[in-house]
């Protein structure tokens, strides 16, 4: 009777199982293709050595493992750049071979790549209602060597790219069926967006606007539509909010986020005035960009499919929305090129550059695929309607299909196999890494315990190959700490690390114990120089400067961090005082 | 007519013979018994004929060996007999446990079937119970039996009752009379011999009289004593012990003492001098019993010991350890709100009927239905009333309504003269005793009404016009219901920005919270008006407690206590929002210190509570919603004086204040909580239609500020002035609309089961 009674509750849950990959059997292949064809691609770039090849990527991996592992844990490390990258990786930051080998991107990427497949695929769904094409589509942002690439490393295009993709199928689901629960989940992916990239911001006005063109057309009243804006906009602001709050606490400028107090330091270091206040310029130099990241056929093609689809299809206002939704990236972009805050380099403009932030001309992939796919349906219905040979709206997809995706095929070879990703390599904030940064391995090997003063920003790959816990780091983002050691450092630190003064100005500008101790001799007193690259310059403390430097001040010495290594973490008022640094001042 | 007489008259009409309903029980234990039962039952029949009472014989046998039960089972058509094989556990104690179960009258008396004990005694002995509520049996002399077991019972009922006990009763005795309901306010927990002590012991201790009948303690004439002597001492020994310790416990920890005296009556319905007819000790007439002083003591105790120990282990100052408490608190606050909100957004527990449903009911079916309306010093608003009230959708000849006025009241009283009432429109002039409370005034319509449901409209009312017609349905659909619960609207919300945002708060509360709450089975504070009762339960419970200012919100918990389920029915109330900010503040004041009575209330006996609304979720969910709006809000205020003196002057001590975990909790419950409660009620206002009052709850943050006031004012008021009743005044709004001017969407879309107004369907 059991027996019989387990089987049947058996073949309920299989049943039920069954059941659900069969009706969600088109996402489910996405999932798994998604899945695997990215970790396919997270062993390939490793063994290039291409996981951590980006400044950005190594910096991204210090700021979540900092938010864990650091003299001054939690959110004060988030930083200024948009958290939901650190935030999702930080647990898998807490695995010291994920966090050294740079994986961790692909740990914590991966399932949002997935779950980006999946909205893309929704939305072309519920946009041309036919499931094979919508799969089909999304097949073409998958397969996208730049969109397999940036799912394996810690950046945070694919994180945006989902977000995205959510956002502008839960509007389309709103524009469609008007329910309250759509507009919120819009509003919440809005959010998600902002936190993933500073490009989300600028949904929130867009999306704002594209609300009330449509409550206009579905005839609500103002006071309808004044709530609905109200509640979407308070929940779309949310990451806005956060993100001008976190630059105001940790920051001190509510602006900081944008660049706004160094902009002038930032826009030097970027070369920016090739677009600054050139519409021309900047769309130019984003659409040169997204021809290494989409393909040099597949950007004119989307350019027209996306002409074509919008005069074949039938629900013509709900597809040109999340065109706008899609498109947001681009404007984004763009408007920050004719802004002169951000910049992007290929070959094409500055040959001795190379490439640089080629990356922004992926984020509106997704707008292409969508446009591709559009395109096919409204050309295949277009065709069933006027033309009387059956077999021509027939053989029309196929074709089309094996055309782009050829295209796609060839786009992905040459990037991945052929070039082996020179875009990335050749990028301006590239480093090899074949070899481990000799700082680093310097470090490691002499390191005997105490702290180490570096500024963060500047000395990311020492930090991330030399295998001291960043607990043991005394930088930038430890505030007070921080301040207080750069006063004295030899009274706090054993080791400090330096930009080397033949670095680019740009470059020691960031570096705040460059800039007050290079070139000190009252600070040579205490400290040799152990090891030097052409970009740092380590210097290692001279025990008994320090042990007189105590005598003639009357310190305390058994309270002396530099000479105590064992001591991890102090309250910097505290220690002053047990030195008697406090009676000296 | 005599006994024999009934019986005759039975056996006319039936071969079996029917006896009359019988007045007596008589609970008789017997295990191997067999030798003495004839004459017993003789004995019992003819004692019982002779003093003219209907008796009934309850037989517990505990699995005799000797052919007992089969002679029970012989003759049980003789007798009025009812035969019971033991189910339970071994022992008399069970037996008579038991016994006492399948008794169906108001008296009950226990002997053995020994005959040790005289069954011509029990006559005597039910007289006596004119003046007592248990009359034992002493066994002033005896028949010396064995001379240990003589000794055993004279040293037993010195030195366990007179020294121990503290009785000089005969605790032992296995004859007693009592009333039924005397048995059943008592806890018992008695072990295999020990029902006697125990009951005796514990019914005294809850001032139940006990008298006493001296008898003769006559020589067994025929089986064993099942008594052991030694064993049985030891165990009544160990027992009484055992009790007396835990009283004695109890008289330090009285919280854990239960039931109070004061219960040992079921609800008063003859108190005509406040109206009372809950015991003492469920109402707020008196706020500080033992009960809650000792608890207070302890919990304070144990409170300050937490933080001392917490202060000593994280070296920081007493103050610190309690903002971090306080955080932990409102961290807590918040993820319990969140979890109610999310069962409201997934439940779809809100009862709705279609157009269809209630236009099939026939005139003639439906019950008779009693409104109350209490008044008070509300002429002006007597159209409105009359208007409101006419336009229910209900049969008159199927509706009592009764308008409760004071009788000083002239004003009012001389308005509703000249209104014309219609003719199932009443007036109730109410004596003049204290309190002048609105409770009151609803008791003592209670004992006028004829209804078979019940309703109360405050003055300024205007409830969907089919509301009743949905509760009959409501009730007739779900019989497991006792209260219906519907949801209320303001008809003013746009008088300005006090109304705007009282209005999202009920929204808030009645779309969101009570559907939540609801799911959970957390008792629900109920609104003041627009429930809906079956009368013969709020009998049952004693009606509303005079002396609660918040006695909807009482009656809530109570109901939830007794068992009685509350339903929630989408069928719209309006009412007039307190639309200045003194009126509001007193509004508010008087319901958070009806919060605190009620919490005070219910938490005199907090175990007994927690197991009487349904376990440590229930429990913990009623300290969230009652004492824990009351604290958080008064909480509020404090946090909000610093987080201001912290942004104006940022001194060093406020930073001191909030160490790292508890800055972090701090924060993120400030930002989370101020956020998702703002945006939900937002979206509350969005799903009532009301359009215009979206933005509006942006400002709910400065609405919370002033529920903080209003709470510390009322706390303030709960020690100053615990019973004053500061009356909303209604009709500030100067003409109330004739109907509903609000596109709510139930109203609006006249909801039925196609379009529900469950929020899961809603968002």
């Amino acid at each position: 009777m059991n027996m019989h009674t387990n089987t049947n509750r058996e073949n309920t849950e299989r049943g039920g199982f069954l059941d659900f990959f069969a009706r969600y059997r088109y996402e489910c292949a996405l999932v798994l293709i998604s899945v695997t064809s990215a970790s396919l691609m997270a062993w390939y770039v490793s063994t290039k050595h291409l996981t951590t090849a980006l400044a950005d990527e190594v910096a991204h991996m210090i700021f979540a493992r900092i938010l864990i592992d650091s003299m001054t844990p939690g959110v004060s490390q988030l930083g200024t750049w948009p958290p939901l990258l650190h935030v999702v990786m930080a647990p898998f930051s807490l695995s010291d071979f994920l966090f050294r080998t740079g994986l961790m991107g692909a740990a914590a990427l991966i399932p949002f790549f997935a779950m980006g497949s999946v909205f893309l695929y929704r939305l072309l769904l519920e946009l041309s209602g036919r499931k094979i094409l919508s799969f089909l589509g999304t097949l073409l942002y998958v397969f996208n060597p730049f969109v397999l690439y940036y799912a394996s490393v810690p950046m945070t295009e694919i994180l945006f790219m989902s977000m995205l993709f959510g956002t502008a199928y839960f509007f389309t689901l709103w524009m469609k069926y008007e329910r309250l629960r759509y507009i919120l989940l819009t509003a919440l992916f809005v959010t998600l967006t902002c936190l993933s990239r500073y490009e989300g911001l600028l949904l929130i006005p867009v999306l704002v606007f594209m609300l009330w063109v449509q409550m206009y057309r579905k005839k609500k009243t103002y006071s309808e539509s004044e709530a609905l804006t109200v509640l979407y906009g308070v929940l779309a602001a949310v990451g806005m909010v956060l993100i001008v709050l976190n630059s105001w606490a940790f920051a001190g400028s509510p602006l900081a986020f944008a660049g706004i107090g160094n902009g002038e330091v930032w826009n030097l270091s970027i070369n920016s005035d090739l677009t600054q206040h050139s519409v021309l310029s900047s769309v130019n130099f984003f659409l040169h960009a997204s021809f290494y990241m989409l393909g040099k056929f597949f950007v004119p093609l989307s350019l027209f499919c996306a002409i074509l689809a919008i005069a074949l299809v039938k629900k013509k206002t709900i597809v040109a929305a999340a065109f706008v939704a899609l498109l947001v990236p681009f404007a984004a972009v763009v408007s920050s090129l004719y802004r002169g805050s951000a910049a992007i380099y290929t070959p094409e403009f500055l040959s001795y550059v190379g490439f640089h932030n080629t990356r922004y001309g992926l984020t509106w992939i997704g707008f292409a695929v969508a446009a591709v796919t559009l395109m096919a349906v409204g050309v295949r219905e277009y065709l069933a309607v006027h033309v009387r040979q059956k077999w021509v709206s027939v053989l029309v997809i196929p074709v089309f299909a094996i055309f782009v995706f050829t295209i796609t095929g060839v786009h992905f070879y040459r990037t991945a196999f052929a070039s082996n990703f020179s875009v990335i390599r050749d990028d301006l904030s590239a480093t090899s890494r074949d070899q481990k940064n000799p700082v680093a391995v310097y470090l490691k090997e002499h390191y005997t315990g105490g702290k180490i003063l570096a500024t963060r920003f500047n000395h990311d790959y020492t930090l991330l190959d030399s295998d001291i816990p960043l607990k043991n780091y005394i930088y930038e983002g430890n505030f007070i700490y921080f301040d207080e050691v750069l006063g004295r450092p030899w009274l706090y630190t054993p080791w400090v690390i330096m930009t080397n003064p033949t670095s680019p100005d740009r470059v020691r500008a960031k570096d705040p114990v460059s800039d007050k101790w290079e070139g000190s001799v009252y600070f040579k007193n205490f400290y040799t120089m152990v090891y030097k690259t052409p970009e740092t310059v380590l210097y290692q403390l001279k025990i008994p400067a320090v042990e007189k430097y105590i005598q003639e001040n009357h310190l305390n010495e058994a309270y002396v961090p530099s000479l105590h290594p064992n001591m991890q973490t102090w309250d910097p008022k505290t220690i002053e005082q047990k030195m008697g640094l406090v009676n000296n001042k | 007519m005599d006994v024999q007489k009934k019986r005759a008259l039975s056996r006319k009409f039936t071969d079996q013979i029917i006896y009359a309903k019988p007045e007596v029980s008589v609970v008789v234990p017997v295990l191997d018994e067999r030798g003495n039962l004839p004459l017993f039952l003789e004995r019992l029949d003819r004692t019982f004929e002779n003093a003219c009472i209907n008796y009934e014989v309850i037989f517990i046998d505990d699995h005799s060996s000797d052919g007992t039960f089969e002679y029970l089972e012989h003759y049980q058509p003789s007798f009025p007999m009812g035969l019971y094989r033991k189910k339970g556990k071994k022992g008399k104690s069970y037996s008579l446990l038991e016994g006492i179960t399948h008794a169906d009258t108001g008296i009950i008396a226990m002997i053995d079937a020994d005959l040790q004990y005289p069954p011509e005694t029990i006559p005597e002995m039910i007289k006596k119970l004119e003046s007592a509520d248990i009359v034992v049996a002493n066994r002033k002399t005896r028949t010396e039996e064995k001379s240990v077991r003589s000794f055993l019972s004279r040293v037993f009922r010195n030195v366990f009752g007179r020294l121990l006990l503290g009785t000089p009763i005969d605790v032992q005795s296995g004859l007693k009379v009592f009333r039924r309901r005397v048995v059943e306010s008592v806890p018992l927990s008695p072990s295999k011999w020990g029902f006697d002590y125990e009951f005796l012991y514990k019914a005294s201790h809850m001032k139940w009289r006990i008298t006493e009948v001296p008898i003769h303690f006559a020589a067994r004439e025929s089986g064993k004593s099942k008594v052991n002597a030694l064993g049985t001492g030891f165990e009544l020994l160990f027992g009484g012990i055992a009790l007396r310790c835990e009283y004695f416990l109890l008289a330090f920890f009285k919280f854990l003492d239960y039931p109070h005296h004061s219960e040992r009556f079921e609800n008063d319905f003859e108190n005509t001098k406040d109206f009372l007819f809950l015991s003492d000790i469920m109402s707020a007439k008196k706020h500080f019993y033992f009960e809650t002083v000792s608890l207070i003591v302890i919990l304070l105790a144990v409170f300050i010991g937490i933080s001392l120990f917490l202060s000593k282990a994280f070296h920081v100052p007493l103050l610190v350890v309690w903002v971090g408490i306080s955080a932990f608190f409102y961290f807590f606050i918040l993820l319990f709100k969140l979890l109610v909100v999310w069962k409201a957004v997934r439940s779809d527990n809100v009862l709705d009927f279609s157009r269809e449903e209630i236009a099939a009911l026939r005139d003639e079916d439906l019950p008779l239905y009693t409104v109350l309306i209490p008044l008070y010093q509300e002429s002006e608003v007597v159209d409105q009333i009359v208007r409101a009230m006419t336009s229910i959708d209900y049969p008159p000849e199927k509706l009592e309504m009764i308008i409760t006025l004071e009788e000083y009241d002239t004003e009012t009283i001389h308005a509703l003269e000249n209104a014309e009432l219609p003719g199932h429109m009443k007036m109730l002039i109410l004596p003049d005793v204290k309190p002048k409370t609105k409770p009151k005034a609803l008791n003592v319509a209670l004992l006028h009404t004829r209804g078979v449901f019940l309703s109360i409209y405050d003055a300024e009312i205007i409830p969907d016009p089919d509301q009743l017609k949905k509760a009959v349905l409501a009730f007739q659909k779900k019989p497991h219901l006792g209260v219906l619960q519907t949801r209320l609207d303001h008809y003013n919300s746009d008088d300005g920005v006090i109304t705007r945002l009282f209005n999202s708060e009920f929204s808030f509360h009645y779309d969101y919270f009570l559907p939540g709450l609801h799911k959970m089975g957390i008792p629900l504070p109920l609104s003041g008006h627009s429930t809906h009762f079956r009368v013969d339960m709020l009998r049952e419970i004693g009606g509303w407690d005079p002396y609660n200012v918040t006695e909807d919100c009482d009656l809530g918990i109570r109901l939830h206590r007794r068992g009685f389920q509350t339903g929630l029915l989408n069928s719209v109330s309006r009412e007039e929002a307190t639309s200045t900010f003194r009126a509001w503040a007193n509004q508010r004041s008087r319901w958070m210190k009806g919060f605190i009575q009620t919490s005070i209330v219910h938490l005199r006996h907090p175990l007994r509570f927690k197991d009487e609304i349904g376990g440590w979720g229930a429990f913990l969910g009623f300290l969230f919603v009652v004492p824990g709006t009351v604290l958080i809000n008064i909480l509020n205020l404090f946090f909000w004086i610093i987080f201001l003196v912290w942004l104006i002057f940022q001194p060093l001590f406020v930073q001191e204040l909030f160490p790292k975990v508890v800055l972090y909790i701090s924060v993120f419950t400030f930002l989370t909580g101020n956020f998702v409660f703002t945006y939900l009620n937002l979206l509350s206002s969005y799903q009532r239609g009301r359009y215009s009052l979206v933005k509006y709850n942006l400002l709910s943050i400065f609405y919370w500020v002033m529920l903080a006031y209003a709470t510390t004012r009322g706390a303030v008021q709960f020690i100053t002035n615990p019973y004053y009743w500061d009356k909303t005044k209604h009709g500030v709004r100067s003409e109330a609309p004739q109907t509903a001017p609000v596109k709510m969407r139930a109203a609006e879309n006249q909801p039925s089961q196609n379009n529900p107004v469950n929020l899961r369907d809603q968002i």
